[in-house]
């Protein structure tokens, strides 16, 4: 074992390339969003352009502070920073003043600090650790209930925060437990209970309940007929029942907001004056951009604020209105080459730890990246989650930059662990 | 299967899902720009751009004496954007203070604390279009506009105003009901009702291109769609003898604590409405009157006595003279089995002639006659009376331009309630429904030789000045009856002013003669029916035209529930016409008999004309039509010498430091002179200057006192 020469050594250019041009779109992107005639400097701090130049110096420097720490640490640090910030977690709704309903910002000396964002490094990193242990096999189910619980436990503490859209981002850790080993069933059964749901909500129960008689009939016919096939296809058809039974009901649990976003989405409602406000003007932005776009500062629809949140989790309307199909082809590549990167560097490690962890940084981004791009196009439900080193905002920025510079740095150390 | 092999599957899986993500928002993307493209294109125009109405400018309603009955300004809606960025905390804190003050000093509607605090709020709440106060005028916008924190400009201040139109009448109550109001969803009324098309304009559109937040500005320089504006409505209303008849009206029903009444005067030739008033009391009975109801030309019921000349127009067009007399049988008579009536004079009039009839208005002697010539069972049957009064068309409406009109209503033998009394209380104007404005329709027609011409009350309408309608006489009959008929008609309506003993001989005496005929309907006050514990009340009428021998004008007046122990037709309604008769007399030169110009000069010899400066002299020369000889011009002071054939005139010689001749001068030249030399003048008397105190060609003094003596 060596010591690092120098901070840039063995560092994965690809990433930090990809990492710094994203940060600085994003910039742009907000610059043109929020633009202000009278505030015409980007470097003007009384406007959010300004501040996010801030938060980009800052993230740098975070970036290096990163990159400074011993690799050991992060694998040896793993708990204490996953209960610490769980601690935060569960103090957040005590020291947070209520936001647009969510209790989730805490507020020190004027800076407003998300600990939900800081959950999902620190969630990862756990993860990492508890599945690189030696006797850990993804097959056993004691290891699947822990797996989950670490999972869990941020998610139904940011859950209590009323920020669903960052709860759900944990559930894409499903990719990294099925990159580990866990069964493809799982992630079939996953999906087809998303479908279910999908068509509970679009079509009446009657058809849906024949439907499940259908395939009940067809899987008793295609089977070898045993006692074990005989209960498993009829626990199966129970599930399916279940399912379109209960997704009514569950829905009706929901808020009314996101029952309204869902509705929308899957077109059995329009309102384009009320909870379909931000999709519809999200839509008109994206779909007047046109090939070429507007151009830089030329988006009526940002200009004018008729995007809400629009350099927030609507940033990518201001890349299709001003942009383009040829700006927004450019982001989504960058995005795409960032997670095969990333993927591609968690595949290289022999470290398990660097593995698994590099994995949940491409299950967080790709989550982020897929769920924000899509609501904006009108893909996905409206969550209010952040695209990542694009939308304006501190917390998700430095939370972001941490996220992968830890990455990186793992990976750089795996070279002075090796040689 | 092998584990390596297992991994790189999952490992190939997680990586096509980032591509199945990818591609799904990439083809998702395209789809929205590329397929519904246009789509999203046009909404984003819409939203950016959008179309807005210009207020054609409402046209303008005069007098036919060229008066504003109604004009349109602008009056405005202030909002203020409390969250105008431009205003500073700073700024805020150091102008709010006066602002408020000067708010309050303004409008005087609130404290300069409530101004204060409802701003301060405002702003807290970022309200971006904060309610200042309505119905600001132009004036006071400009004030407003100089004001701390909004004189900062129009964005950066945060001041918004918002122009509206506001319809004034400037003589207010004057025939407002005539000129009416436009409201829209409301029911039309007046002449704003009915030329609403005409007046209003058509509205013009502009396309306004969003330029930032809650700012929008025109797309292009020129209007999508020029405004139109309304054209100006000359109304035939002069408003002159409308004060009179308004006032005269007024006075009268104040004196008698009316109920409602109307007056309107009509151009016998033409139908052109020269004033309407509708005064009606309060629905609290307090004694203002106000236009509430047109009662003219909405309010149809028993006309009573006045229709008596239609019930004579029949009688005589079956044959009958105004010299056939009958029996009034002591002023008490019953009919169709019981039904008593009575003659307003106790005793009855003997037996008298129609002429006296009418003239005396006798409710005995015209049921006589009707009865005599048409009752059921005669020769010609009630019928026939019914045939003669439809055939003058007065059971329709007249059609006029103003909405509202109350249909007429006379019973005929085909309607279920007729019965044996209908036809002699039809003859005395009761069992129907007509308007004052029906009535007078047909009096000025047989004032007009029995021509019946619609009453209008619009001369001409104009665009910028220019006439492009010209309202033209519209007859609605050509002869109600014979023109014999007309004839006896007109004498008996002169009877009526002019005889001994006739029911409107207070009107008599006048430099003109009226004709015409006074009513005085007994009606059931509202449902309780007249005869059973309801309270009896009187409609006096006079309906009439003027000169008699020359008729110009008709003219109706009509009060209902006098109260003050006096109702007869005469004595309410009758001081009411005499009063606009006067108005329009005095007022009309073409009513007074012409000058005879040569006749008039060879009798008193050429006018004398006071001392004056030259070119007044040749002015009033050449208006009068005195022949003159005028040798000087311009600022010279003339002394004029009548002789039999020409006014000589000869130019008085003056020299600025000496005190002028200014005798023969009238006051006004003469003060002028003698002030513009720097003298005091003590003028004493009126008339022309008989002497002055200071001699003729003393060199002057400023300042010095001068007397002069005018006779």
């Amino acid at each position: 074992m060596r010591n690092q020469k120098h901070l840039l050594e063995g560092i994965d250019i690809w990433l930090v390339a990809l990492y710094v041009v994203l940060v600085l779109l994003g910039w742009m992107n907000i610059y043109a969003a929020v633009y202000n005639e009278e505030h015409q400097n980007i470097f003007d701090i009384t406007q959010n352009y300004g501040k996010q130049m801030i938060w980009i110096g800052t993230s740098f420097f975070l970036a290096i502070i990163v990159m400074v720490i011993d690799g050991k640490f992060y694998a040896a640090f793993s708990w204490p920073i996953y209960i610490a910030t769980m601690l935060l977690l569960l103090a957040t709704p005590l020291l947070a003043r209520d936001i647009n309903g969510q209790k989730a910002w805490i507020e020190i000396g004027g800076f407003q600090i998300q600990a939900a964002e800081f959950a999902k490094f620190a969630a990862n990193l756990a993860l990492a650790k508890f599945l690189s242990q030696l006797n850990i096999k993804m097959e056993d189910f004691d290891t699947k209930v822990k797996a989950v619980c670490v999972i869990g436990l941020p998610f139904f503490l940011i859950l209590a925060q009323n920020d669903t859209g960052s709860a759900l981002v944990f559930t894409s850790f499903i990719f990294v437990l099925y990159r580990e080993g866990l069964s493809s069933s799982f992630l079939l059964f996953g999906a087809g209970v998303g479908v279910l749901a999908i068509l509970s909500l679009l079509f009446p129960q009657l058809y849906l309940l024949v439907g499940v008689g259908i395939i009940t009939a067809l899987m008793f016919m295609a089977i070898p007929r045993n006692w074990k096939n005989f209960f498993i296809v009829c626990g199966l058809s129970a599930i399916m029942i279940g399912m379109v039974m209960g997704v009514n009901l569950a829905f009706d649990k929901l808020q009314p907001h996101q029952k309204e976003r869902i509705e929308i989405l899957l077109g059995k409602k329009t309102d384009n004056k009320g909870a379909g406000y931000n999709v519809n003007q999200s839509k008109i932005a994206i779909g007047s951009g046109g090939f070429l776009g507007k151009g830089f500062l030329q988006g009526t629809q940002t200009k004018y604020d008729f995007v809400p949140e629009q350099s927030t989790d609507f940033i990518f309307c201001t890349v299709g209105e001003e942009w383009g199909f040829v700006g927004s082809l450019v982001i989504i590549i960058l995005f795409i080459l960032l997670l095969l990167r990333v993927v591609f560097v968690a595949e290289r490690q022999r470290s398990a730890f660097t593995r698994i962890y590099g994995y949940g940084v491409a299950s967080i981004l790709l989550f982020h990246f897929t769920i924000n791009i899509g609501m904006t196009v009108g893909l996905l439900p409206v969550i209010g989650i952040p695209l990542p080193f694009i939308s304006y905002g501190g917390s998700s920025l430095w939370s972001f930059t941490i996220l992968l510079f830890i990455l990186i740095k793992l990976d750089a150390y795996r070279l002075q662990i090796l040689r | 299967m092998d584990q390596k092999n297992d991994i790189l599957w999952r490992v190939y899986l997680i990586g096509a899902a980032m591509f199945v993500f990818g591609f799904a928002i990439i083809g998702r993307v395209a789809y929205l720009q590329f397929v519904q493209g246009d789509y999203w294109k046009a909404r984003a125009q819409e939203l950016t751009t959008r179309t807005v109405d210009i207020v054609a400018e409402r046209g303008n309603i005069f007098s036919a004496d060229g008066n504003l009955l109604a004009t349109s300004y602008p009056i405005y809606d202030l909002r203020v954007d409390a969250a105008a960025k431009s205003v500073t905390k700073a700024i805020f804190n150091r102008d709010i203070d006066s602002l408020a003050y000067q708010l309050s000093a303004l409008f005087g509607d609130k404290s300069r604390k409530q101004y204060k605090q409802e701003l301060t709020i405002a702003r807290k709440r970022k309200d971006g279009y904060y309610l200042l106060k309505r119905n600001v005028t132009y004036g006071q916008l400009k004030k407003v506009k100089r004001m701390p924190i909004f004189r900062m400009g129009k964005y950066k201040g945060g001041l918004i105003e918002e122009a509206k139109s506001h319809r004034q009448k400037p003589y207010d109550l004057l025939a407002s009901r005539t000129i009416g109001y436009y409201v829209q969803g409301q029911k039309p009324v007046g002449l704003e009702g009915f030329y609403d098309n005409i007046l209003r304009g058509k509205n013009g559109k502009r396309v306004m291109r969003k330029i930032s937040r809650g700012n929008w500005k025109p797309l292009r320089s020129e209007n999508e769609i020029e405004p139109r504006d309304g054209y100006d409505v000359v109304s035939t209303i002069d408003i002159n003898i409308q004060d009179v008849a308004e006032a005269a009206l007024m006075k009268q029903m104040v004196l008698h604590k009316c109920d409602y009444g109307t007056a309107v005067l009509m151009e016998v030739a033409t139908g052109e409405i020269k004033a309407i008033a509708n005064l009606m009391r309060g629905s609290n009975r307090d004694s203002i009157y106000r236009e509430y109801e047109n009662v003219a030309v909405g309010k149809a019921s028993d006309p009573g006595s006045t229709f008596k000349l239609l019930s004579a127009m029949a009688l005589l067009e079956e044959g009958v003279q105004p010299t056939d007399s009958i029996s009034t049988h002591g002023g008490k008579i019953t009919f169709c089995n019981g039904v008593p009536m009575e003659d307003s004079h106790p005793g009855g009039y003997g037996t008298i002639t129609l002429q006296r009839a009418f003239e005396v208005s006798s409710n005995t002697a015209f049921i006589g006659f009707v009865q005599k010539h048409f009752a059921k069972g005669t020769k010609k049957g009630p019928e026939a009376f019914i045939r003669r009064i439809y055939n003058t068309g007065i059971h329709q409406p007249l059609g006029i331009e103003i909405p509202g009109e109350a249909k007429p209503y006379i019973k005929n033998t085909e309607d279920k309630t007729w019965s044996c009394p209908t036809l002699p209380m039809l003859s005395l104007g009761y069992e129907m429904n007509i308007t004052p404005l029906q009535t007078l329709a047909i009096y000025n027609a047989v004032a007009n030789g029995g021509v019946m011409v619609k009453p209008h009350f619009i001369k001409r309408v104009l665009d910028k000045g220019q006439v492009i309608k010209e309202a033209r006489p519209e007859i609605l009959n050509k002869q109600i009856c014979s023109p014999q008929t007309i004839e006896k008609l007109r004498r008996m309506m002169e009877g009526v002013v002019q005889s001994k003993g006739g029911t409107a001989s207070s009107l008599k005496g006048l430099n003109y003669t009226i004709a015409g005929k006074t009513g005085t309907a007994v009606v059931a006050d509202n449902n309780k029916g007249y005869k059973g514990d309801g309270k009896k009340i009187y409609r006096a009428s006079f309906v009439g035209y003027f000169p008699a021998d020359k008729p110009q004008y008709s003219c109706i007046v009509l009060i209902n529930n006098p109260t003050e122990g006096q109702y007869y037709g005469n004595v309410i309604a009758g001081p009411v016409f005499k009063e606009i008769a006067d108005k329009v007399y005095s007022t009309s030169l073409e009513l007074h008999k012409e000058m005879d110009k040569d006749s008039l000069f060879a009798e008193t010899g050429l006018p004398y004309m006071k001392t004056t400066f030259s070119a007044e002299a040749n002015a009033i020369a050449t208006k009068t039509g005195v022949p003159f000889k005028n040798p000087n011009d311009g600022l010279v002071v003339m002394e004029t010498v009548s002789t039999k054939n020409e006014l000589k005139m000869r130019a008085r010689v003056s020299k600025e430091e000496f005190v002028p001749n200014v005798k023969g001068m009238g006051m006004k030249d003469a003060l002028y002179l003698l002030e513009n030399l720097g003298l005091s003048v003590d003028a004493k008397g009126m008339g022309k200057v008989n002497s002055q105190s200071i001699t003729p060609g003393t060199k002057i003094e400023k300042g010095r006192k001068i007397v002069l003596n005018f006779s």
